[in-house]
């Protein structure tokens, strides 16, 4: 008998729980389905009894609760120590932690900690059938491969690529247990201190959140083209991204980069308008659920990852799809 | 890089070395034309060693790279002589150029790099040329011209500067003529400016064959957007990059490629350019190995000369297939300054023998290659494009 | 600023992560990624943590030691690293580091780092091009029992901290930690700078330290708890469904009703 059970999701919150949690709590409720062991959550805070009841509805069989003052924000020492003590009381076979800046920071520490391994930035996972073992698929050499691993010393420890699973629906009818996990936090552990926390101003969607992105490349013609880009993806609600070339030429700003050196982006669709496909864009925009391109060359690389293509100059299909996407909402 | 594919042609190499002469059958004499050959001496240094040298590779004999071996494999220009020698000559089919370059290519990909060729890298990187010069200055040479911006018109004809002639002040009323020249001639012309990038042929020849990958699929995205039907070039290097490494590079252009030489022909048969001025010179021609024997157009700059009147064309011993390089190219320049200088040096005397007073190229390395050993030798001569004199008659 | 102080900054040797497609060949037999016709370079975002090791050299006067592991590394390549302004560069070579996990690779440079015995900040960048692992930074620091700071975009030494500017999704937090203290580094910090032709000539025969395992006593016999079961190039599986009618106006109807049927619109 494996003294190793159950998965354990990190939850994340930002207000309230973070979208990338319900995105955890789904996959995390499929893998304990399949290995038929309860889905566990935790949620680290300052008075958290709300967040930590609300989580009941989404799926998890247990919540623990670590509420201290000390864990009013983020503090990495604070947090790998109380998730250390905690995974040494629970033994769960499986935690999943969401590609986040939190994640990034906490996962690699709990592993080394729990000397055990970590699969970072994973878009697929599954259970090994006889071994009952997580099978981690994330991208690797810049989306040119995809590894597989299987980590045989437990907790098999994975961080979760945003966007890669769908989330949890929200059922009142859900029942778990809240459970306090009582811990003292010596404060002489806290060897980091946040000074400040600065907001820099972001405007309309942010590229990582946006369920819809509508992106431009060289084949738009300069700056004017974004005007139409631009009215689509305000129509759909969606974001506004770039090729490389755009960017280089001024034509968007480099924030709106979508690629490898850019923003790696998984939304529910993707449109591609006059963009080739070099492979530096699509390491960023390839795992997108729905990918629609729309080009003039009928060989054109971004048409072997899209799945409707419209051959054609954008400036004369786009009025007519805009005007029709307007009269069905 | 796998050079287990060269096997076969270990064998056919028969160390006959006639891979660095001159065809003595057409011009009368025992000549050298592997540069690097008539430098070193050694049989290493030119094809038949380095094709030993490449068996050696492969099998297992010669392991470590060393600053001799690292000297004999970039040491190549990459002019193509060896191979128009060999397969002229003997019964040798092996890709020669191909060959020194995937030798290079293999030594690149394990990191064992020539800091001359790193720096270039990291410029172009940075610059998108390989001057690393700034990005943002490419275009000037055109300014006040008037000429359309493919990124933002549509144009039936792309003028690509090529980075030396977009950098080399000097140099620039070679484009600026040439580029009038068309317009004039009534054909609806474009540029891309600033945005114009790198051609990487000159990457590719130093073994870089991905860098040289990615700015081949940046220009084949640009022209393809720009529905333009021809890519006109005066640089003889982006001209071969675009004819000859391109396809081995899986990128194709649906458009015709052409070297404003070519190009400029055609329209004086044509009719639309009319040398009309007497230009009294004795010149000779010098046939850039990119333009000349590895792309095969010996005439087109000959027949524009043989259009201006007043011109005599006078032949060096050395010419066409038979052309010794000017020594700049397939990255020697950068790496070994003095041995490029030698090799200009070696032609600019050759030049001289024939009694011109002037030696006119198509191709801006070998222009300013030329012009730096003649100011060297401190010596009475003059270095112009086909174009210059071209300008002078209109 | 400190005068003085010491500063490593672990640095991994990748294929050219700019380089095309075509130029990783994924041969899944080896599980491995073959570089072709590209060259092997630093990876960016070590780069990015030596410009930060750089840029507090500018103010203060420090050392800068650069620290690289690998079976067989390009020593040309890592050269670059003294060229920039780096003042020592120690290489692990062995043949047991080949394809060695982030946490073994992490008690390897560990061990190594305490070898070197004085440190006052130890950088990696953010992650590696090629595995992408993101993890030995902070492995490091638990080895070693120092804080770490993540994802940096800006790192100033000062005499009784490091100070650190750390990127959030919305902005950024400043974050004070005690020296010694692992930081790494993010793009956002700025490039490497540029060594010329001039800088790269003149180190080209400085000479460096070569390490083996034997020398930083890490037994390296039993490292296969992960284990990478496949290595495939991506597959699209999707047959682009092309969007056909008389003109573009009736291909824009199509196309959004295709949308609208889908459900993702």
């Amino acid at each position: 008998m494996d003294e190793y059970r159950g998965v354990l999701v990190f939850c994340e919150v930002e207000e309230n729980i973070a979208p990338i949690t319900l995105e955890l709590l789904q996959v995390g409720r499929k893998l304990a389905d399949d290995l038929g062991v309860e889905l566990l959550t935790v949620v680290l805070g300052s008075d958290i009894k709300r967040i930590a009841d609300e989580l009941v509805y989404f799926g998890p069989d247990k919540v623990y609760v670590i509420d201290d003052p000390l864990l009013k924000s983020y503090n990495g020492d604070a947090c790998t120590t109380v998730l250390e003590r905690l995974c040494e009381a629970l033994n769960p076979d499986i935690i999943l932690f969401g590609q986040t800046s939190v994640g990034r920071d906490l996962a690699p520490r709990l592993s080394f900690r729990l000397k055990t391994r970590l699969t970072t930035d994973c878009i697929d996972l599954s259970i090994d059938q006889d071994t009952k073992l997580l099978l981690q698929t994330k991208p690797v050499y810049g989306g040119n491969a995809l590894a597989v691993y299987v980590c045989e010393v437990k907790p098999q420890i994975v961080t979760v690529r945003s966007k890669t699973m769908s989330p949890i629906a929200y059922d009142e009818n859900r029942k778990g247990e809240v459970i306090e996990f009582d811990t003292e936090i010596d404060e002489l552990i806290i060897r980091t201190t946040v000074i400040e926390k600065v907001k820099e101003e972001a405007t309309g969607i942010k590229l990582e959140d946006a369920d819809i992105i509508v992106s431009g490349g060289r084949g738009i013609g300069g700056p004017d083209g974004f005007e139409q880009i631009e009215e689509l993806s305000k129509l759909l609600g969606g974001a506004v991204g770039a090729s490389r070339p755009p960017c280089d030429l001024g034509w968007a700003p480099s924030t709106h980069q979508v690629g490898l050196t850019g923003k790696i982006v998984t939304p529910n669709l993707y449109i591609a308008v006059g963009i080739s496909g070099a492979s530096q864009h699509l390491a960023g925009m390839s795992e997108s659920k729905r990918i629609v391109a729309i080009n003039k060359d009928s060989k054109a690389n971004i048409f072997k990852v899209a799945h409707y293509g419209v051959v054609g100059d954008y400036k004369d299909i786009l009025p007519a799809f805009i005007k029709k996407l307007g009269e069905l909402k | 890089m796998n050079l287990d594919k060269y096997e076969k042609d270990f064998n056919h190499c028969l160390h006959c070395h006639l891979c660095y002469v001159a065809n003595w059958h057409t011009i009368d004499g025992w000549m050298p034309i592997c540069p690097s050959a008539a430098y070193f001496g050694f049989e290493s240094f030119y094809a038949s060693g380095r094709i030993e040298i490449t068996r050696g590779i492969v099998e297992g004999k010669i392991t470590e790279a060393t600053d001799r071996l690292m000297k004999i494999i970039y040491s190549c220009t990459g002019c193509g002589a060896c191979r128009e020698q060999c397969h002229s000559l003997s019964g040798f089919k092996a890709d020669h150029l191909q060959l020194f370059v995937d030798l290079k290519a293999k030594y690149v990909e394990e990191g064992e790099l020539i800091a001359e060729h790193m720096a270039m890298i990291d410029g172009l990187k940075r610059e998108d040329n390989v001057l690393g010069e700034p990005k943002e200055d490419r275009g000037k040479w055109a300014e006040g011209l008037d000429i359309k911006d493919i990124n933002k018109e549509k144009v039936d004809v792309i003028f690509h500067a090529g980075c030396r002639l977009s950098y080399d002040k000097e140099l620039w009323p070679i484009v600026r003529g040439a580029v009038t020249l068309l317009k004039d001639a009534g054909v609806d012309l474009g540029m891309a400016g600033a945005e114009e990038s790198c051609c990487g042929g000159r990457v590719y020849e130093i073994g870089y064959l991905g860098e040289a990958k990615k700015y081949a699929e940046d220009l084949v995205g640009r022209v393809k957007a720009s529905g333009a039907t021809k890519l006109i070039t005066s640089c003889s290097d982006c001209y071969d990059a675009f004819k000859r490494i391109y396809p081995a590079l899986e990128q194709d252009m649906d458009v015709e490629i052409l070297h404003i030489t070519e190009y400029i022909n055609r329209l004086i048969r044509e009719e639309k350019i009319k040398p009309v001025k007497e230009v009294p010179m004795k010149i000779t021609y010098h046939d850039p190995c990119h333009l000349g024997r590895i792309s095969g157009v010996y005439n087109a700059p000959r027949s524009i000369l043989h259009s201006i009147s007043g011109i005599e064309l006078l032949e060096m011993r050395r010419s066409k297939e038979n052309s010794l390089c000017c020594g700049a190219g397939g990255g020697v320049m950068e790496a070994y300054s003095d041995f490029t200088m030698w090799t200009a040096k070696e032609r600019i005397i050759e030049a001289k023998e024939t009694g011109a007073k002037a030696i006119v190229t198509a191709c801006p390395w070998c222009e300013r290659n030329f012009k730096d050993a003649i100011k060297e030798m401190g010596e009475d001569f003059e270095v112009y494009d086909v174009i210059e004199l071209l300008m002078q008659a209109i | 600023m400190k005068e003085g102080l010491n500063i490593i900054v672990c640095v991994k040797q990748v294929p050219d992560p700019e380089g095309p497609p075509s130029a990783f060949e994924v041969d899944s037999e080896s599980k491995k990624v073959i570089p072709k016709g590209i060259p092997p370079v630093m990876s960016p975002f070590d780069e990015n943590a030596l410009e930060a090791a750089l840029r507090i050299k500018d103010e203060a006067a420090c050392k800068v030691t650069v620290l690289s592991m690998g079976k067989r590394l390009a020593k040309p390549v890592l050269r670059k690293s003294l060229a920039v302004g780096a003042d020592e560069l120690i290489l692990l070579e062995d043949n047991s580091f080949e394809g060695l996990d982030p946490y073994w690779t992490a008690i390897t440079l560990s061990s190594a780092i305490k070898r070197i015995g004085t440190y006052d900040l130890v950088l990696t960048g953010r992650q590696a091009s090629d595995w992408n692992a993101a993890q030995v930074g902070p492995g490091i620091s638990e080895i070693l029992k120092i804080p770490s700071v993540t994802l940096a975009r800006k790192v100033e030494l000062r005499e009784d901290g490091v100070i650190v500017e750390r990127v959030l999704p919305n902005g950024y937090e400043v974050i004070k930690a005690p020296i010694p203290s692992l930081v790494t580094v993010s793009n956002e910090l700025g490039d490497l700078r540029y060594a010329g032709i001039k800088e790269i000539k003149a180190v080209q025969n400085k000479p460096i330290t070569t390490l083996c395992a034997s020398d930083l006593k890490v037994d390296l016999s039993q490292t296969d708890q992960i284990k990478l079961l496949k290595l495939y190039p991506p597959v699209w599986d999707r047959k682009c469904n092309f969007i056909e009618g008389q003109d573009a106006q009736e291909i824009g109807v199509a196309l959004a009703l295709k949308l609208r049927v889908d459900k993702v619109v």
